[in-house]
């Protein structure tokens, strides 16, 4: 007698996927479960379990997979996925690459540090998956084109957290500027917030301690160099030390800067010459990443981007100022002079930019078209650019001249080695 | 933590030549650093060696490196080498690679520093290496692309140690010389899967060093030859990107691949490739694939930017599939031209749509580009039915077409209730001065109130898009009108459309006997639009004895408090102040506090607290408290 297996029991076996991938199927929004868009999930800390809410808040999806190194991240997000889908169909993993081996997982959310971006990203491109990843692109120049090579090798369709190009106001401020609204555009003043936030009041444990039994430490570095566990170093805080991200510049450089760059129409540029100033605190033992900054950015065709963060002269958002008006927009609101400009209509004969229905239904929705979405991997590297070289403007103390078009440094040949950074071994991209 | 042994400072020194003592102190500084003590003497170095000529410098920091320094100190150190470092520093650097503690940030310091001497280092440095710091010197010596390294590469390609296999391969793929590209082919030909992938990433280095015909031959190899998915995407995408239109074949046949990403790939990678031809191809390959396929061919079709294409992509408006109409609908918002007008409103009519198409088709028509869309709409209005025309109509406004307020005009005329309410409102969004004394005499003649709104807010934009002066008619009108709901209507027109002439008018209505007209004039005032009449309202407020018409004017007074403005936040704070002070119901004392943050002052702080007694506002003053405790230390 031949004996059933259900297709739950044989995934349990190993022997069959649990969900069937969007991709073999028919695709629309309100489908069965068996028809919706499997998604894993890597990196399950705060940020994680956030865009984990958001796709639960999308019709056509469901959480397949939860990933992390730290135990406690984990079950948190196995519950969140698990009650909203009333059944425990969410596995969980510690490590990212079983979950891009599962062939019945249509694309990955990862939400991972910044050091991580680069060799999680091209691994899981490269399974097949597509993937909706975080600001900034990654931790450095090098790996963030790695990654827009990956993406384009492999025909994936990526998303970037820079969710506010799927945000009306701003696509509307910078279809003004794209359309000569406020004449030829001289400056962009972008303004970030400064500091080294001290998220979960653990910037004072920054003394080397024995890790938490619930996280794999050594795993948590993974690329980066072999520093001891404090907790000050690892989640959430690990933006302020240069060996996992890049300050607020890099960590916001994924906000305001590419929404200059929408505005400007430097999605395909960037800056020719980049100039920038740093502070730096030596309070903390681990942050050791400027606390206020300055970049100026000169563009081809003469505009300047100024980026601010920790000073108090330039507000928040991003300010398009024109030879004939200005245009402010933030997460607040929108700003212009003259202010009839923000009753005026994109007419028919002008530039529309990429209309996103919102940011995480727009990467759904690519998954199923093959549309790259509005914050496409190529983009975001080009967004990020300017807070790579202004990074490097501050540790060399020099001005940094850059080919956009080579995408290379010019004639600095030290400064071109701050590029990419070695990795620890065995990792590699 | 990990301490190495005894500091000996002198040594220093006394081992290099000319050294600076600036640095010598400064390195004295960091020999005992370790990962929990303060930066400081870090950042001295580093402002040293910033600004000291780097051969001097370089010498001093592989000095350090022989001395008994704590690890953390020397990983510092090792840091600096890598961005100043030359093949002086070389030697230091591999001695440190024998060692476990040290093999790391050596390494580091060699992937960065320039010329050959560090390549013969790692190379050399292989053997003698710690089993767990091979793979990165594998790798380093692949990011170096170290063409003299193949032999050793290949032969760890073909060992047991699956992480070194992995790691050699990729290396191979990154040098890509021809040595590495025959190395690559024998070990697919042992069938090490590592190397299919490093084949394609060998590929494109051939290319990008200008070696197109040897990369196009290995493409076609990989295309050929692989069953693996991934392998056979690189391949065709190389093809796509270095032949465009001769790899038109090997796309056409991979669209029918079973397997599905394949066939996604293969579709994706023909949207890039240009000409008519292609685009025919495509158009061929519609009927033959799934609906999943026909969803991204039709996608790609829109993408093209080749207007051949769009009738294929209007004829799957009535595929089988839904989700293929709602894709077809989307690509016409990228593709559409005037001739997809009058369908895709008739889609965002029809009941028969889902409701993702007729979504869809909604934005198609505001969004398609194109002057020749805008003339097809507003020719399209007149003779449409009435769903058909309020979807044209409602499309029009969106798109602010300003040639069709004419056209709209006579539509709000329209003997169908829908048409002429959705003629309004594209009207606020189209009529300029042109059409002020048509909208004036339609908001004098209704009889019904909610067209007289209506009509009220398309005079108000239209107004406020026309020169100085315009409003007289709207003064010259109130002046004549005979009715109080007329007038009232007339002062909201007033204040919405914000020109100069009128604002004595509404200052004076605030003293009228009937009170509509005052409530009309104190709305007016609220919706100007800057900040002119604040104090005019807020002294209002402080005599009048009308309740609802001091409450309506302390919340205009709010409302235009918040308008962009150079006022000072003291000035800000005293009309706050104010407010806080006039008001007698807990909502507007709430409004109060939920500005205060905005104005982060003592004075701000100051009403906060006064506020928390209050049980009413209690917890909305405690959170002003928080907020501006913190932003005013």
């Amino acid at each position: 007698m031949r004996s059933r297996i259900t297709r739950r029991a044989a995934a349990k076996l190993g022997l069959a996927p649990l969900f069937v991938p969007a991709a073999a199927l028919g695709l629309n929004g309100s489908t069965p479960a068996s028809d919706r868009i499997a998604l894993g999930f890597v990196g399950v800390g705060q940020r994680g379990v956030n865009n984990m809410r958001s796709f639960l808040a999308e019709p056509g999806c469901q959480v397949a997979a939860a990933c992390d190194v730290d135990q406690n991240h984990l079950a948190g997000a196995r519950d969140t996925a698990n009650t909203h889908n009333g059944n425990k169909d969410c596995r969980t993993y510690h490590e990212m690459e079983e979950v891009f081996a599962r062939s019945d997982i249509d694309a990955i959310v990862m939400s991972l540090p910044d050091h991580w971006h680069g060799i999680a990203s091209v691994q899981a491109l490269q399974a097949g998956k597509d993937v909706f990843g975080e600001k900034p692109l990654s931790h450095n120049w090098a790996e963030a084109r790695a990654i827009a090579d990956a993406v384009a090798r492999y025909g994936r369709v990526w998303q970037t957290g820079s969710w506010q190009r799927s945000h009306a106001s701003f696509r509307f401020a910078c279809e003004l500027v794209r359309n000569g609204r406020i004449g030829k555009v001289t400056r962009v003043e972008v303004g970030l917030p400064g500091g080294h936030e001290d998220f979960d009041g653990l910037g004072h444990r920054n003394l080397p301690e024995k890790p938490p039994r619930e996280l794999d430490y050594n795993r948590w570095l993974g690329p980066a160099p072999f520093a001891p566990y404090a907790p000050a170093r690892v989640h959430r805080t690990w933006r302020w030390n240069f060996d996992y991200g890049g300050g607020m510049l890099l960590d916001w450089v994924g906000h305001h800067v590419d929404i200059a760059h929408w505005g400007l129409g430097m999605d395909d540029s960037g800056p020719e010459e980049v100039s920038a100033t740093g502070e730096f605190s030596t309070q903390n033992p681990i942050w050791n990443t400027p606390v206020a900054f300055r970049v100026e950015a000169r563009y081809p065709g003469g505009a300047e981007v100024l980026i601010s963060g920790g000073h108090d002269d330039i507000r928040l958002g991003a300010k398009f100022i024109g030879e004939e008006g200005w245009i402010w927009v933030d997460r607040a609101g929108l700003e212009a002079e003259p202010k009839s400009l923000l009753q005026s209509k994109i007419r028919g004969g002008e530039t529309r930019l990429y209309y996103s229905p919102g940011h995480f239904r727009n990467f759904l929705d690519c998954v199923k078209t093959r549309r790259a979405p509005v914050a496409a991997a190529e983009t975001a590297l080009r967004s990020a650019t300017p807070a790579y070289l202004g990074l490097i403007s501050i540790l060399t103390g020099r001005t940094i001249r850059w080919d956009p078009k080579k995408e290379k440094i010019v004639g600095d040949a030290v400064a071109e080695r701050f590029l990419s950074r070695p990795m620890r071994s065995p990792w590699r991209l | 933590m990990r301490k190495a042994g005894l500091f000996l400072p002198l040594i220093l020194a006394l081992s290099v030549q000319a050294a600076d003592p600036k640095l010598d102190a400064a390195l004295a500084g960091v020999v005992k650093y370790d990962y929990d003590q303060n930066r400081q003497p870090l950042f001295d170095v580093e402002e040293l060696v910033r600004t000291l000529p780097a051969a001097e410098v370089e010498l001093q920091l592989a000095a350090f490196l022989k001395s008994d320094a704590n690890l953390a100190a020397k990983d510092f150190v090792c840091r600096q080498l890598s961005l100043i470092g030359s093949e002086a520093a070389v030697p230091v650097l591999e001695s440190m690679l024998a060692s476990a503690d040290t093999v790391e940030m050596a390494r580091y310091a060699l992937e960065r520093i320039p010329g050959s001497a560090p390549l013969d280092a790692l190379r050399n440095g292989l053997d003698k290496a710690p089993a767990d710091a091979k793979p990165g010197i594998v790798n380093t010596l692949g990011v170096r692309r170290d063409t003299k390294a193949v032999a050793a590469l290949e032969k760890l390609a073909s060992s047991s140690d699956a992480v070194l296999v992995g790691s050699a391969a990729a290396a191979l793929g990154r040098i890509a010389s021809p040595e590495a590209v025959a190395a690559l082919g024998a070990l697919r030909d042992k069938g090490v899967s590592a190397a299919l992938e490093a084949s394609v990433i060998a590929a494109e280095n051939l290319a990008r060093d200008g070696n197109r015909a040897e990369a196009l031959k290995l493409f076609e190899t990989l295309n050929a030859s692989s069953s693996l998915a991934v392998t056979r995407i690189g391949a065709l995408r190389g093809l796509a990107t270095l032949s465009g239109e001769k790899a038109a074949p090997q796309l056409v046949a991979a669209m029918s691949d079973s397997d599905t990403q394949v066939q996604a790939a293969a579709i994706q990678f023909l949207q890039t490739v240009p000409g008519p031809a292609i685009t025919s191809t495509m158009i061929e390959q519609l009927p033959k694939l799934s609906a999943p396929g026909r969803v991204r061919l039709v996608t790609a079709l829109a993408l093209r930017g080749d207007r051949s294409a769009v009738p294929a992509v209007r004829a799957a408006l009535n595929d089988s599939a839904p989700e293929v109409r709602v894709a077809a609908t989307e690509a016409l918002a990228i593709a559409g031209d005037s001739g997809s007008v009058v369908t895709l409103a008739e889609i965002a009519a029809s009941s028969s749509s889902d409701e993702a198409q007729r979504d869809a088709a909604r934005i198609a028509l505001d969004r398609m580009q194109g002057e020749d869309v805008d003339r097809a709409i507003v020719s399209a209005i007149g003779p449409a039915v009435e769903g058909v025309k309020i979807e044209l109509v409602r499309a029009a406004g969106e798109r602010g077409i300003v040639e069709a307020s004419d056209v709209l005009l006579s539509e709000v005329r329209s003997p169908q209730r829908g048409v002429r309410s959705a003629a309004f409102r594209a009207l606020r969004e189209t009529a300029g001065e042109a059409q002020v004394p048509a909208l004036l005499e339609l908001l004098l003649a209704t009889k019904s109130a909610a067209e007289r709104r209506d009509s009220e807010r398309a005079l108000s934009a239209a107004l406020s898009r026309s020169p100085a002066g315009r409003s007289a008619d709207v003064v010259a009108a109130y002046q004549a009108a005979d009715t109080a709901a007329v007038r009232v209507s007339l002062l909201q027109v007033m204040g919405q459309s914000g020109t100069a002439e009128v604002l004595p008018l509404l200052r004076t209505t605030l003293s009228a006997e009937d009170p509509e007209l005052v409530r009309a004039a104190i709305l007016g005032l609220t919706e100007w639009p800057n900040d002119e009449p604040l104090q005019e309202l807020l002294a209002f407020a402080g005599k009048v004895e009308n309740p609802t018409h001091q409450i309506l004017a302390l919340r205009g007074a709010l409302k235009l408090l918040e308008h962009p403005t150079d006022r000072p936040h003291g000035e800000s704070v005293d009309v706050l102040a104010a407010v806080m002070q006039l008001a007698q119901q807990p909502d507007e004392k709430k409004a109060v506090l939920a500005q205060l943050p905005s104005y982060p002052t003592r004075e701000a702080l100051k009403i906060a607290e006064g506020a928390v007694s209050e049980p009413a506002v209690a917890e909305e003053a405690k959170m002003a408290v928080r907020r501006l405790q913190r932003s005013v230390r």
